[in-house]
């Protein structure tokens, strides 16, 4: 009797549920194609068949998950379902959103185009491209928008769209953004998230708007706002950041650094709390590191030979970019040939600490590095004082012990990427020195960095070995959805009985 | 003045028997019979076995009709309900005991007037006040502002090396005719003394002296102290006195707070920010060397035994700690303390009465101490229109022994008065007064 009762309890896993919200999450991107597709029109670049196509497969795919596989659904999600579901989907959309890459033959193999797809829907940036200028405009556009969507996060996406959720939701949250905690903005999940959208909507609308009013053209301001506010950093053209006025660069300084910030401090900049936002450890380090990291930078570069405004407006916009692991790059000042050692060991730094806890931006988190910092600090405190009774606290709040080992677990897990990713490297005949960078700009979602040009200043993605293209888009996606949801579906205790 | 206390324990009987020998008419609400009977053999006061909380009770204790509401009992939303009860049932004033300090808050305040709560009193919160400015104050023993700080009395124990030892009053005021301090009373051997021209000052005198603002440096020299900065503190217990005291410490000072619950150190890490919390006995005076005990300027001892307090502070006063601060709860314990040599007590009946004692006093008091250690009171009046005490200038006012006027404040000018120095409408009088006589004064100013 005892036997047939434990077995009712075990609930059958909601695979239909899945199904339903990735094809109902599917059949909204294939909606967004609709833009790229009109850009092609517009722009006679001869692409506009493929990316119907590729519209039309993604909308075929997604009206069979959701009406047929995830017929009569029941709406109920559990954690377990949660992590599968995050997995699933950051495997499956990427392939979907490669599909234009292939077929307008942008790419030359089907890896390359999985590569670029991960690489903008994760928001890391790194480009397999060579010549931008010869891709067609709605490839790039499409490009450009995959980090958009990937910049808040797809869970993100189907908690906003999906009301049904309920508690569901809040698994689903749980599942993408394991590491972070922090006050729900509303006491609605849906809410919550939907209010997140609508600060991340508001911050895109004002950078596109800013940069059409200061003088660009309306596809680069188009582009060069997705990879900005979503913290992406793909280029829609070979050349890139050159014709962007001095104004243009330093309101893209700014947007960059925002896209680092969590969310749901600003939302409450919009919504005027500003005492909150200050009170916020967290930002306040952010800003501090800037500050810090900037001046550091910029001093350096002066002492590298370059005019001290031009050194001032290229540290803030490249540490802006680092911190925040947006990733675009100026073009490389022909005055400065390498970059001076000190700034490169301050990015290195900053791609790893990565940016605030709850924003689009990836790395370790500050919160994360603060929880250890003060944790160590306790430690060395209680070799002091055996008998002193310590906890960490943030903002004023204590985090529990659970929480912290979850901390340490991510920090190995993260450095234990980072390692495997550089030996992967080097196997493929990189450089030592390239081959962290590598790693870590991937894993961090930051994508191109300076950095990795100081050892070997004529590379590109397109010339690393398949198995290497693979490794790191392991990493991208690791990064992305902090590990914890990709290692759980492949370890054996997720499907043990 | 008809007043009403519901009480639960100390607090309520304390509050009874000090008012009731005031003679005020006291009735005492409390649930406990037999204490009610011991406390009724001893007072002259109505006692009413029952439940604060309950309308009946009250209407027994004839609320409709009182001038004053007290509800001390141990439960912060017991006192607050009772008071809004009382006040609904037309008590005059109420009055509630509160732990919670966060009430207190002045964005609080008419919301809690609107229940029906007047004034809320929270004696954890005065103790660890008493605490703060104790440590700013290191000369001396007590101290307590008049009308923001226009007025200030001190307790200053005179040490050897002294300028006023073995002189008499009357010598001194030859002397210090122009200085800003006057001493109105002495305590020597637990007796009150106000003090006549022909009275000598002896080591070891507690002398308590009203003074203008900023002659501390003068008393000091007077009274042959040195000042001692504090930078390091040592808090034993961490009830919430500790807690209070280290929160408002803490960014000031290094701050040792030591209880022996670890629960509830958990918790203190959690309210505190810059406080080093040890887990550990506060009786094992080892245990406190390994935490730097003896790195601390100030010991201060909170703990919920007045024992531990007083013997822990002996113990630090022994190893040097400059200061010491001890919380005792048993009255009977403050002289013999004082006399061996802790600094300071502090008192949270004592203080809830002094507290307290502002809404009792006839005439119009505005602030009053009651003192450690004495019976006596500082009261501050405001001289009211026509009240008899304008009529004569002082040496003729026939103030009763046991009285005397400390200081005056006229607008903003502070005046330490003479004989012949005659009284105004709406002055502020600073009057030192032992309790027998303090109806009587007050009725002067009325």
């Amino acid at each position: 009797m005892s036997k047939r009762t434990a077995i009712s309890h075990i609930r059958t896993f909601n695979f239909r549920l899945i199904y339903k919200l990735l094809g109902s999450l599917l059949m909204w991107l294939s909606a967004a194609m609709i833009l790229p597709c009109a850009v092609s029109l517009v722009c006679h670049d001869g692409s506009q068949f493929e990316l119907s196509i590729s519209m039309l497969l993604m909308l075929a795919a997604g009206l069979f998950l959701h009406n047929i596989a995830g017929r009569g659904a029941a709406y109920e999600l559990h954690e377990k379902e949660s992590f599968w579901l995050t997995s699933l989907m950051w495997l499956l959309i990427p392939l979907l959103g490669a599909m234009p890459f292939v077929l307008s033959g942008s790419v030359n193999n089907f890896v390359d185009a999985l590569f670029e797809s991960v690489s903008g829907f994760t928001t890391t940036g790194s480009s397999i491209l060579t010549n931008l200028d010869e891709v067609p405009r709605g490839v790039i556009v499409w490009r450009s928008m995959t980090q958009w969507v990937g910049g808040l996060g797809l869970i993100m996406f189907i908690i906003a769209m999906q009301r049904r959720l309920h508690v569901g939701g809040t698994h689903l949250y749980g599942a993408e953004f394991s590491g972070t905690i922090q006050r729900k903005l509303n006491p609605h999940m849906t809410t919550s998230v939907s209010l997140m959208w609508r600060v991340y909507i508001a911050m895109t609308i004002g950078l596109l708007a800013i940069l059409l009013l200061t003088g660009n053209g309306f596809l680069n301001a188009f582009c060069i706002t997705m990879s900005a506010v979503s913290s992406g950093g793909f280029l829609p053209s070979s050349a890139g950041l050159s014709d962007f006025s001095t104004l243009s660069l330093g309101v893209l300084t700014v947007f960059m650094l925002f896209s680092g910030i969590n969310i749901a401090l600003l939302y409450k900049l919009f919504t005027g709390h500003f005492a909150d936002m200050w009170h916020d450890e967290e930002l306040r380090l952010y800003l501090i590191l800037f500050i810090c990291g900037a001046s550091a930078i910029a001093v350096s570069m002066y002492s590298a030979c370059i005019t001290l405004p031009s050194a001032i407006g290229r540290a803030c916009f490249h540490v802006a970019s680092t911190i925040s692991t947006c990733g675009l790059v100026l073009p490389a000042d022909t005055s400065m040939p390498t970059w001076p050692l000190l700034a490169a060991i301050i990015t290195l730094l900053f791609i790893v600490l990565g940016a605030s806890a709850g924003s689009t931006g990836g790395g370790l988190k500050l919160k994360r590095v603060m929880i250890l910092f003060r944790y160590v600090q306790n430690y060395l405190l209680s070799m002091v004082h055996p008998r002193a009774v310590a906890k960490v606290k943030i903002d004023g709040r204590v985090i529990s012990n659970e929480y912290i080992n979850k901390v340490f677990a991510f920090v190995f897990l993260y450095m234990a990427f980072a390692a495997g990713g550089t030996l992967l490297l080097t196997d493929s005949g990189q450089p030592l020195a390239s081959s962290i960078c590598l790693a870590l700009a991937n894993l961090s979602n930051l994508g191109p960095t300076p950095l990795i040009h100081i050892a070997d200043p004529t590379f590109c993605y397109t010339a690393l070995p398949t198995l290497s293209k693979c490794g790191l888009i392991v990493l991208m996606l690791a990064g992305r959805i902090e590990i914890f949801a990709l290692i759980a579906i492949f370890s054996p205790a997720y499907w043990k009985r | 003045m008809k007043i009403i206390i519901a009480g639960d324990g100390e607090v309520g009987f304390y509050l009874a028997k000090s008012l009731s020998e005031l003679n005020h008419e006291i009735t005492v609400v409390d649930p406990h019979d037999e204490l009610l009977k011991k406390l009724e053999s001893e007072t002259d006061l109505l006692t009413i076995t029952g439940d604060s909380t309950s309308p009946k009770t009250l209407a027994e204790a004839n609320v409709d009709n009182c001038d004053l509401f007290l509800s001390v009992l141990h439960d912060e939303s017991i006192n607050l309900v009772t008071c809004i009860l009382a006040k609904k049932l037309k008590a005059r004033k109420t009055v509630a005991r509160i732990s919670n300090a966060e009430l207190l808050q002045p964005k609080h305040r008419e919301m809690f007037r609107d229940l029906g709560v007047d004034e809320m009193v929270c004696p954890e919160r005065i103790a660890a006040k008493e605490i703060t400015n104790l440590l700013s104050n290191t000369v001396a023993t007590e101290f307590f502002d008049f009308s923001g700080g226009l007025l200030t009395m001190y307790l200053i124990r005179l040490e050897e090396g002294s300028e006023v030892i073995s002189r008499s009053v009357k010598d001194l005021l030859a002397t210090y005719s122009t200085m800003h301090a006057r001493i109105v009373a002495v305590l020597r051997d637990s007796e009150t003394i106000i003090p006549h021209s022909e009275f000598t000052f002896q080591v070891g005198d507690l002398a308590y002296i009203i003074s203008k603002p900023n002659q501390l440096d003068a008393i000091k020299k007077l009274a042959g102290k040195r000042d001692v900065k504090i930078r390091n503190a040592m808090i034993a217990g961490g009830g919430r006195i500790g807690r209070y005291a280290a929160q408002t410490l803490e960014d000031n000072m290094h701050i040792t707070l030591v209880d022996a619950d670890h629960t509830r150190c958990e918790e203190l890490t959690e309210l505190l920010n810059h406080t080093l919390v040890i887990n550990g006995d506060a009786t094992d005076i080892e245990m406190l060397k390994d935490e730097g005990l003896l790195n601390n300027d100030a010991f201060i001892a909170v703990t919920n035994s007045s024992e531990t307090n007083v013997l822990t502070c002996l113990h630090a006063r022994k190893l040097g700690i400059k200061r010491t601060i001890a919380l005792v709860e048993n009255t009977g314990f403050i002289n013999i303390s004082q006399n061996i040599g802790i600094d300071t007590i502090i008192n949270k009946k004592l203080i809830t009465a002094s507290y307290i004692a502002r809404f009792i006093v006839k005439g119009d008091a505005v602030s009053s101490k009651w003192l450690s250690g004495t019976n006596a009171e500082l009261i501050e009046f405001l001289v009211g229109r026509r009240s008899a005490a304008t009529r004569h200038s002082i040496k003729d006012l026939h103030l009763p022994d046991g009285a005397t006027i400390g200081g005056i404040i006229r607008g903003n000018e502070t005046i330490l008065p003479s004989r012949d120095t005659q009284l105004q409408e709406n002055d502020r009088v600073v009057v030192f007064t032992l309790p027998k006589v303090m109806d009587r004064v007050g009725r002067l100013f009325d």
